[in-house]
């Protein structure tokens, strides 16, 4: 816990002191060592700052810079005390206990991996923390930061894997966000994370932190590129050169992990032999302007406890709006705003740049030199590759057709390869119906079994093996870099549509799940292009909807099952393309901001990751079946059993009870797109989540099972074939699937674009456009369908 | 115990289950939006806008 989360009274154990520089050695002189007592003495009435008592004297501190100070409690020594082994005719004092507790809690390293997107951070976050995070070859999959730990040669480390970031600016929430993580919690050690495929662009990131002075090291990774590539690069007189440890490693296979926690360790220690902190020269004349700044600053005793006066000064030169804000603060601001405006323009007179771009300029100089120095280009062998396949896929005229049949392929194995562990699953439904209908004594809970939860939830379990074949073919495009040439092609649609090139990216993750598809709009800059991201990524079919259509083209479509399943979900993408240049027009009005689509190299991507992943997908709706599904099938079943009259026949007892009348009620507004009841009252539960549209039909139509006996043999499963006996056109059909597809997004993805956008007003507006659409859509496919 | 009465106590558990998820659906924030001046006072919340007043869309 930290030092500013204790009350007036408490006391604790100093365990350890973070921030550096000047806060550092100013609060280690006042007495804030590891395995001191101290205690708060008194909270000032606005509770800042806090009085604190530590080796007799009192002292006061600012939360902020209390919230540096990690300690333990004194119940947490006490608990230490008892849980040790007693060693015979050695009797412990107190202050040792208190000191071993505070050398344990010292054990602790919060490691932080930085980087540029794309660089397989959080690759290396899962292997080293265990973790499942989604990782993708296209930039933009991480947008908050995830937190681990692993435990390693005695020591617990907190590992943390921040959004990636090409520089630390504070033009994008990304790169604010890495910044004030670092200077804010102020990691024990930063794993500066470099592609080492693209060194260059990767080391001015490496450069600015270099000049936040912060304790770093550098993971090269996807060191095996570097290898096969035939680059030569001396890695010990790089990392001499920035004054960084390097360790070389490859994401997909976990080498080089061990040697990077242990060099961390050594760093920790100090140990480290490689690790000093560079200032890096900017050039004469610009070195000479950031001292003057920096002078200036240096003249506060403590401009800031965690930023370096160097770093302030460079900032500063650079027109950084949050360094001017911290700066204004001191006493001297205007002196230094004054010379800081005096600097930039001798820069600009002297070297016909402004003093942001000549600062970049030169840390690009900075990297090219220290390249120069220690890394040889070979041959272009993997790059080649990428451009030859690039050649095609991204082909003015190949890259729609080409992006078309890979779309048509993932359906086509989606149905095909599916088909088989469907089977089973739907067997081994049958079989328990089967089992608990010829053994149970007749009566309620016989029925909610086999018609409720059987029905409802083994209705949709079977489509499983489908869902995870889609979302492992999406996985195989994203870790391959696919994706990202995707969103290259689709980049110039997009802006004539008014969207964020961005904004492909949300629209893809949205065909697996809709909710981390809004989160992810995060990383769209600009304010205008993320809000219409938003309204228009619920028209995305998330994985959820699948086993809908499934169902659906399982009964009517089975001739054509691929080609359907395409076509939906090319509607889905059309469809959001034309809403969204509509509200570019109408609602959401704004320029969209040009965006420089990252085309990541080509990567084999490992078996091992595409199964983790598909895995994961799995093992979420695994769990959503047996939670909401089943309380849901249960729910839906009840409903549709009250009012109970036994001497009315199944259908009559079904159309006379609440849910009945509830879907006779809907029935007015949904028959002219063609649906009856038993599809509206599925459409109405689906709200919750979308594969409860599946499971309520299972529990709807269970009543029809004895037809399926008259239904032609076919591949499909139990409750398609349900289906085609109950009287649904297949021109209905493809309008319910329509419907599906268009109508609200399940509550969940209605809360984060609340989440997202800041208002319901967002929410509830996409709630009612979409569903405005839905039976637009459906109505004209039915009845101009009709026509035909 | 009959039938109907392992019934009702599904269907109450069943109502639980979803009056759960819908109550937790709308309430669900960052676990440290309460706490901070800012509402931004942990790592997660910040970028997760949730409670984070400083990054909505202004529209």
């Amino acid at each position: 816990m930290k030092l500013s989360e204790l009350k007036t009274g408490e006391s604790a154990v100093i365990a350890k002191v973070y921030g550096h520089g000047g806060f550092r050695k100013r609060i280690v002189e006042m007495g804030f060592i590891k395995g001191t007592e101290v205690q708060v003495v008194l909270n000032a009435p606005l509770q800042d700052p806090v009085k604190y008592k530590v080796m007799d004297y009192e002292v006061s501190l600012r939360r902020a810079e209390a919230n540096l100070v990690e300690v333990v409690t004194q119940e947490e020594a006490e608990e230490w005390r008892k849980n040790q082994p007693a060693i015979p005719g050695i009797v412990a004092e107190d202050c040792d206990f208190r000191h071993a507790v505070a050398e344990a809690r010292g054990k602790h390293i919060l490691v932080a991996f930085v980087g540029n997107p794309n660089c397989g951070k959080t690759s290396l976050f899962n292997i080293a923390g265990n973790a499942h995070e989604h990782v993708g070859n296209y930039s933009g999959v991480t947008v908050d930061a995830k937190v681990g730990n692993m435990k390693f040669e005695g020591y617990t480390f907190d590992i943390v894997d921040l959004p990636g970031t090409y520089s630390l600016s504070a033009y994008t929430p990304e790169e604010l966000y890495v910044r004030k993580y670092i200077i804010e919690k102020t990691p024990d050690v930063i794993i500066n994370v470099v592609d080492a495929s693209n060194l260059e662009r990767n080391l001015y990131l490496t450069a600015q932190l270099i000049d936040m002075d912060v304790p770093m090291i550098m993971a090269l990774n996807m060191y095996d590129e570097l290898r096969e590539s035939g680059h030569t690069l001396d890695i010990n007189q790089l990392g001499t050169l920035l004054g960084v440890p390097i360790v070389p490693t490859v994401g997909r296979t976990g080498e080089g992990v061990k040697q990077l926690f242990h060099e961390i360790i050594e760093i920790y220690e100090g140990k480290q032999k490689t690790f000093r902190h560079i200032h890096i020269n900017h050039g004469t004349l610009l070195e000479k302007m950031i001292e003057r700044v920096e002078v200036l600053i240096r003249k506060n005793p403590e401009p800031h406890q965690n930023y370096s006066g160097r770093f302030l000064a460079i900032k500063l030169l650079e027109n950084d709006r949050q360094v001017e804000g911290i700066v204004k603060m001191l006493a001297n601001a205007d002196e230094i705003i004054k010379e800081r405006n005096r600097c930039q323009e001798e820069i600009k007179q002297e070297l016909e740049d402004d003093s942001e771009g000549a600062i970049t300029d030169a840390k690009y100089g900075f990297v090219q030199g220290a390249l120069k120095e220690c890394f040889e280009k070979k041959t272009v062998y993997k790059r080649m590759l990428t451009r030859r396949i690039d050649a095609y896929v991204t082909n003015r005229y190949l890259g729609f057709p080409i992006f078309m049949a890979l779309m048509f392929l993932t359906f086509f194995c989606t149905f095909t390869l599916g088909q088989y562990p469907m089977d089973w699953i739907d067997s081994g439904v049958g079989w328990l119906s089967d089992l608990i209908g010829s053994h149970m004594d007749d009566g309620p809970l016989k029925d909610l079994l086999v018609d409720g939860i059987l029905a409802g939830v083994g209705g949709v379990i079977v489509f499983l093996p489908n869902i995870m074949i889609l979302y492992a073919f999406i996985s195989w495009m994203e870790d391959s870099g696919y994706m990202a040439r995707a969103a290259f092609i689709m980049d110039k649609i997009m802006h004539k549509m008014g969207l964020h090139g961005k904004s492909f990216i949300p629209m893809i993750m949205g065909f697996g799940c809709n909710i981390p598809a809004i989160m992810a709009t995060r990383t769209i800059e600009d304010r205008k292009s993320r809000l219409l991201t938003m309204l228009i990524v619920p028209m995305m079919s998330c994985s959820a909807r699948l086993p809908v259509y499934i169902i659906v083209i399982g009964a009517f479509f089975p001739k054509h099952q691929a080609l359907t399943l395409f076509t939906i979900y090319l509607i889905g993408i059309v469809m959001s393309v034309l809403m969204a240049k509509l509200f570019n027009k109408f609602v959401v009005k704004g320029e969209s901001s040009p965006f420089v689509m990252e085309l990541p190299p080509y990567r084999l991507p490992s078996a091992k990751s595409v199964a983790r992943h598909t895995w994961e997908k799995g093992k979420q709706y695994l769990k959503k079946m047996g939670t909401i599904i089943l309380a849901a099938s249960i729910v839906v079943w009840a409903l549709a059993y009250f009012p109970h009259h036994d001497d009315l026949t199944k259908e009559q007892q079904m159309e006379q009870s609440y849910i009945g009348q509830l879907g006779k009620a809907v029935e007015p507004a949904i028959r002219p797109c063609g649906l009856q009841w038993k599809e509206g009252v599925s459409l109405i539960t689906g709200v919750g989540a979308k594969e409860i549209v599946a499971s309520t039909m299972g529990v709807l139509y269970a009543n029809n099972a004895e037809d399926v006996e008259a239904a032609e043999e076919s591949d499909s499963s139990h409750l398609s074939k349900v289906l085609a006996t109950s009287g649904m056109t297949p021109l209905a059909a493809f309008a319910f699937m329509v419907f599906v597809l268009l109508y609200m997004p399940c509550l969940p993805a209605c809360i984060a674009i609340k989440h997202e956008s800041g208002k319901w007003k967002w929410a509830l507006f996409t709630a009612f456009y979409t569903t405005c659409l839905a039976w637009i859509c459906a109505t004209l496919v039915f009845q101009i369908g009709s026509l035909i | 115990m009959t039938q109907e009465v392992i019934v009702y106590i599904l269907i109450g558990l069943a109502v639980l289950v979803v009056a759960f998820r819908v109550y937790n659906i709308f309430t669900h924030k960052h676990k440290c939006c309460e706490k901070g001046e800012d509402n931004c006072c942990c790592e997660g919340c910040e970028l997760a806008k949730e409670c984070c007043k400083k990054f909505k869309v202004e529209s």
